[in-house]
């Protein structure tokens, strides 16, 4: 999958996380990026998705990239020492971020929306196990 | 991956995270504000309508299990809010009309002016096609159908977000009255806990509250005054702490809002 098809689907994600979905699914897709990618894509990735974030949800510009650079290169320097394709990695990952992002964020220990992510991430993880992907180049390919 | 990619990365790393900080620091003095605006305008009616398919989806859903059931529950719900704001209105007015007779000659305050506001979000905060080119201002009050929602606490050039009374950082200064009594029955705070439930603290024992009672904002800590907020849905039992605690429903369905009312003095 190329990286702007990606970034539409950070797009599509960021409306109804801003119109009514109560979860970061965007959070979600650029750490499940940065979990098949470990280079510097799944940094530029990272920014350009909290960009989309903030122009969508209003507000300052520039905080979401913030928090999503950081937790990229925090999964980017573990996944150098630790094996990270782990069936339990992405979701333990995703809790921690999500709640910290909430606290930062608004404040507020939302442990609700932090589990629901979790939950996503593992069904994702099962869906990479299940259907490998495979990459070649700039692209993946799901083994199915 | 190897330490030299580390290496590598971490100078990218470094230099997008200085554009995000340049970013903060120019939005922050709201350096390219229009642009953004200009930005947002078309994501704005993009939300907008997600939005509202998603309102009617779900309106359309819950409606197909017992159409006719359902559509009186809407009706009486909405006439349930009506006469919570009517009672509400009354007391005021019996408040008021006892102080006039008593400080003759008194001022009375600047009567409130409304601004419409349609609502493009509703997630942890509340996104309103209204911003700072409109006259909106950070610490105004927001209501729908005379009921408080929120009050907004990011504004943009376009758009504006409110935080919402259910917010577990909400802390409102509020009095209880009792329907079809005058005067305040107690004293409180009014703490957001999820979206369909606030609690009402720091009210001391010796103060009467029970089901049914109206809370209003008190108009302390830059709350305006005497805006309904809710109904007193349960009291907590009785227990050895110095203060009672009561449940407080919102008197407005949040996932319903289409247009909102920002108060400005």
């Amino acid at each position: 999958m190329k990286i702007y098809l990606i970034l539409l689907l950070v797009l599509l994600f960021a409306i109804l996380q801003v119109a009514f979905l109560p979860f970061n699914l965007v959070l979600l897709l650029v750490l499940f990026f940065a979990v098949l990618d470990q280079s510097y894509r799944s940094l530029l990735m990272a920014f350009y998705s909290g960009l989309i974030l903030d122009l969508t949800r209003g507000g300052l510009l520039g905080f979401s990239p913030l928090i999503f650079l950081m937790t990229v290169f925090i999964l980017l320097l573990y996944s150098a020492r630790f094996e990270t394709s782990r069936w339990f990695f992405l979701p333990i990952f995703v809790f921690l971020i999500s709640t910290i992002e909430n606290l930062i964020r608004f404040q507020f220990f939302n442990w609700k929306q932090a589990l629901v992510l979790t939950i996503l991430a593992a069904l994702l993880t099962w869906f990479l196990k299940s259907f490998p992907i495979q990459k070649s180049g700039q692209d993946f390919r799901l083994k199915i | 991956m190897k330490e030299p990619g580390i290496k590598k990365n971490f100078f990218l790393f470094l230099l997008l995270i200085l554009v995000s900080v340049l970013f903060l620091l120019l939005s922050r003095q709201n350096w390219f504000a229009s642009f953004l605006g200009f930005l947002r305008r078309p994501l704005n009616s993009l939300e907008s309508s997600s939005l509202a398919s998603y309102q009617g989806t779900f309106g359309n859903l819950s409606f197909s299990s017992d159409n006719q059931q359902q559509t009186k529950i809407f009706e009486l719900e909405g006439r349930l809010r009506q006469l919570a704001v009517e009672q509400n209105k009354l007391s005021l007015c019996q408040d008021e009309n006892d102080k006039l007779k008593r400080l003759l000659g008194a001022s009375l305050p600047a009567s409130w002016q409304f601004m419409d506001a349609k609502v493009l979000g509703i997630t942890d905060r509340i996104k309103i096609a209204r911003g700072s080119r409109d006259g909106v201002k950070q610490g105004m009050m927001v209501v729908a159908e005379d009921v408080l929602v929120g009050k907004v606490v990011e504004v943009d050039s376009s758009t504006s977000l409110v935080q919402m009374i259910t917010n577990p950082n909400s802390k409102i200064p509020i009095v209880v009255k009792r329907p079809g009594n005058i005067g305040v029955q107690a004293k409180g705070l009014l703490l957001g806990q999820s979206r369909q439930t606030l609690i009402l603290d720091k009210v001391l024992q010796v103060e009467s509250i029970q089901k049914g009672d109206l809370v209003t904002t008190s108009g302390d800590e830059s709350w305006l005054p005497d805006l309904l907020v809710g109904q007193i849905k349960e009291v907590m039992p009785k227990s050895a702490e110095v203060y009672q605690k009561a449940s407080v429903s919102p008197l407005i369905n949040y996932q319903d809002l289409k247009i909102v009312f920002i108060i400005i003095q």
